[in-house]
């Protein structure tokens, strides 16, 4: 009878255990023991078993616990500072002298423009930086004229060259969560002079950004920071270029000024964007003949853009933007030097249009005052300038891209109606571009272009030797 | 010999499971008849059949366990690099995987959660509102602390124009999500939600399509590091048991076991919301009012603000 009661026993452990051991393994939700458990699909271990299964989740939530106090440590001690940037390699053969302009000398009646022949010691036909290299906007060369002085970066007096046009480092750090402290310097290697290096450092961006609020909508920098006027400022560095150089009109819109600056989007889908600033000078790039990188007048210069996406879904947007004051390089805040224009971008699936039509003035010297040589303001008749490019991803690996130009525009120093003087001198431009480039996006880390430039003059100033090849190996770290 | 002994032990073993058996429903008869009339030879027989079935199922029931403790032990040993099947239970209902947005109405009268078994459903229905506003995509689910999950299940998440699509989804947690880059422009994939972090890196168009597998119940917020406008929102639920709001707030949950539940409601613009809701075979309903968020800046995945600049 015993031994029968023993078998009974036996045969009943695994029917009893099992219900105990679900009873185990299957606990309430974690913080609410009240919760009934609706999913325990797994079947209940018993003996040996349900130890080692036991001592796995023992194991198994060590090892989660651990985890997270990796990933824990991990974000706290990950560096608020990101380094970034680019190795920007060419090459360029370009035409003639490398220069984009030709001095209209001799007598008057020999001239192109014999109206200006009493006026000026120097009179340039051309554009001066139509022979561009590089994302900088670099021209191959700026031309040998007596009596002027001029630093000419690549000064290549028309050769093909190898260049390394830019070495950029750009630091990013987050000071907090809503302020982003950013500066971008650039690493020039030229050609040195008189046993002298002739590498030289670029501190293009050096700004603080703090984005108050959740939705960080709203940015206001301080210091030294991208231009708000047109679209093409967004793209002024060789690893954001679609293409390599830029634009006729790029000299007056992609300078980074000094001052204060907002950025707000609104609506939906961002569907209007407003940016204002207040700098020392024009947004206009250190390279050209106006910029002021440290003020030196009272007035400040005031510029915004507003652009708004009007179509729907449609990612198109159209801006308008201007600036207004004082004119660069003087000493005065009387007389004024503005710009306004309007411009549109759009991104259609692979292909992006961009497009700008831009206009400006700046008085230059009066005539009643005389001026300090290292101050004198030079004037300005941007009559009209615009571009359209066309930009085409035509496979994840190869995108090509078109772009059309026109500048017209004369640029002068000395009062016209002031008696001749021979250090005055005046540019006159009526150009158009037409570019045609191609590239490969070899990685996210390297890209290979290559870019023709073809230039033309209009409006009785000669054809110009002027056109460009170059190209581009952008190594992006 | 041996087997004639081996007859002798089972039939041993049978008539004592059978008095054991006897002895446990003693009582029950015991309230129905006072006197029950005494067992014939042939419910003994009877009784001794069923016996022997049900120590056959057992047994099989421990092998399968067996096998699939064995095939858990080597999931764990290798680390989740290799997924052995697991032997499916012999007599449990069968396990539901969803992934996308598969209403509940759709899964869970395929697959009832064990947790049913033997306890019946109900069908939660009710309202979910906003406090002030409206929102586009909302869904409820029932928190459970396991669930058979998606494993096997894939879901895809599209990266066009810059966009995610779709920018909202539901999955079971174990439900392995796929982001194809569909633009000629890199992307760059990731998440920083907590136990679901993940980070694909940067690849594009032509490249193969990159994946996770989302293990932790809970709301996965998605972006790309390169792309600030970027972002996608998935919640990963533990079991079958969700389903979508309908355009006018109302829904209704369908199969959810009897007891008491916690119901959640959650809309990518805002918290979730639970409410404890007793579920009878009657039904149920519960009713949320959502707190909406609005927009909320984002830090890229080494934790910095993105900047006005990046689109």
């Amino acid at each position: 009878m015993r031994r029968w009661l023993g078998a009974a026993a036996v045969a009943l452990l695994p029917a009893l255990a099992a219900p105990a051991a679900r009873a185990q393994t299957t606990p309430a939700p974690a913080g609410d023991p009240d919760m009934a458990d609706t999913g325990d699909d797994e079947p209940a271990p018993s003996g040996d078993l349900r130890t080692e299964v036991e001592d796995l989740r023992s194991r198994m939530l060590d090892l989660e616990q651990r985890l997270d106090q990796t990933r824990q440590i991990a974000t706290f001690r990950r560096p608020i500072m990101s380094s970034l940037g680019y190795i920007d390699f060419g090459f360029f053969v370009p035409s003639g002298t490398g220069a984009g302009i030709i001095q209209d000398a001799g007598p008057a009646s020999a001239r192109f423009f014999p109206q200006f022949a009493d006026r000026y010691g120097w009179t340039f036909l051309g554009d001066i930086l139509a022979q561009a290299v590089n994302t900088r906007g670099e021209p191959a060369d700026l031309g040998e004229f007596a009596g002027i002085q001029r630093f000419d970066s690549v000064d290549s007096n028309g050769a093909p060259s190898f260049i390394v046009n830019e070495v950029n480092l750009t630091m990013v750090a987050a000071l907090s969560t809503t302020a982003l402290a950013t500066a971008s310097v650039n690493f020039i290697p030229r050609t040195g002079r008189d046993f002298a290096i002739g590498d030289f450092i670029e501190v293009d961006l050096a700004q603080m950004e703090w984005m108050p609020g959740a939705s960080g909508k709203t940015s206001f920098f301080a210091g030294k920071f991208d231009s708000v006027i047109g679209i093409e400022y967004r793209e002024r560095k060789s690893n954001q270029r679609f293409g390599i150089t830029p634009t006729l009109l790029a000299r007056y819109t992609t300078g980074t000024p000094l001052g204060i600056k907002m950025r707000s989007k609104f609506g939906d889908n961002e569907r209007v964007v407003l940016a204002a600033a207040l700098t020392n000078g024009s947004a206009t790039t250190e390279v050209f003949h106006f910029y002021d990188e440290i003020d030196s007048n009272v007035g400040k210069t005031a510029m915004g853009r507003l652009s708004v996406k009007p179509l729907g879904n449609l990612d198109m947007e159209i801006g308008l933007s201007g600036q207004v004051g004082s004119q660069d390089r003087a000493l005065d805040s009387l007389d004024l030097m503005w710009f306004a224009g309007v411009d549109l971008l759009g991104h259609f699936g692979p292909v992006d249009v961009k497009a700008q039509y831009l206009q400006g003035e700046s008085e230059g010297e009066r005539l009643d005052r005389v001026y300090d040589p290292n101050h004198r303001p030079y004037g300005l008749d941007l009559k009209h300038g615009a571009y359209l490019e066309v930009d085409w991803m035509v496979t994840p690996l190869i995108g090509v891209w078109g772009r059309g130009e026109l500048r017209d525009a004369l640029v002068w120093l000395g009062n016209p109606a002031a008696p001749a003087a021979a250090s005055d001198r005046l540019y006159i431009t009526k150009s158009w571009r037409a570019v045609a480039g191609a590239k490969a996006v070899i990685n996210e880390h390297v890209v290979v272009k290559a870019e023709y430039l073809h230039n033309g003059e209009y409006g009785g100033v000669p054809q110009i030797s002027n056109e460009v090849f170059t190209s581009s190996l952008v190594l992006m770290y | 010999m041996n087997r004639a002994r081996s007859l002798q032990l089972a039939f041993r073993f049978g008539i004592a499971t059978a008095i054991a058996m006897a002895s446990f429903c003693a009582p029950a008869r015991d309230a129905r008849a006072a006197d029950p009339p005494p067992p014939t030879a042939a419910d003994f027989a009877r009784l001794q059949k069923e016996v022997a079935e049900q120590r056959q199922l057992i047994i099989q029931m421990m092998q399968i366990e067996q096998q699939r403790y064995d095939m858990l032990l080597k999931l764990i040993q290798s680390g989740g690099q290799s997924v052995p099947a697991l032997p499916a239970p012999p007599s449990l209902p069968g396990a539901s995987a969803g992934g996308g947005e598969k209403p509940a109405a759709a899964t869970a009268a395929a697959s009832k959660p064990p947790g049913e078994r033997g306890g019946g459903s109900g069908v939660v229905t009710g309202h979910v509102q906003a406090r002030s506003g409206s929102f586009k995509d909302a869904y409820v689910y029932v928190d459970m602390a396991k669930g058979s999950g998606g494993r096997g299940h894939t879901l895809e998440i599209k990266q066009k124009d810059k966009q995610f699509s779709p920018q909202v989804a539901v999955v079971q947690k174990g439900t392995n999500v796929s982001f194809p880059n569909l633009d000629a422009v890199f992307h760059s994939v990731f998440s920083t939600s907590g136990r679901n972090s993940f980070d694909l890196g940067s690849y594009r168009s032509g490249d193969p399509a990159r994946s996770v597998t989302l293990t932790t119940p809970g709301v996965v917020e998605v972006f790309c590091n390169i792309h600030a406008k970027m972002n996608a929102s998935i919640l990963v639920v533990p079991g079958p048991l969700f389903t979508k709001v309908a355009p006018d707030g109302s829904f209704r949950l369908e199969n959810v076991p009897v007891g008491a539940r916690r119901i959640v409601a959650w809309s990518p613009s805002a918290k979730p919301v639970q409410q404890k809701v007793d579920v009878t075979s009657g039904g149920a309903q519960a009713t949320f009012t959502l707190d909406l968020e609005g927009p909320k800046a984002h830090m890229n995945k080494v934790g910095q603000p993105y900047g006005s600049y990046k689109e």
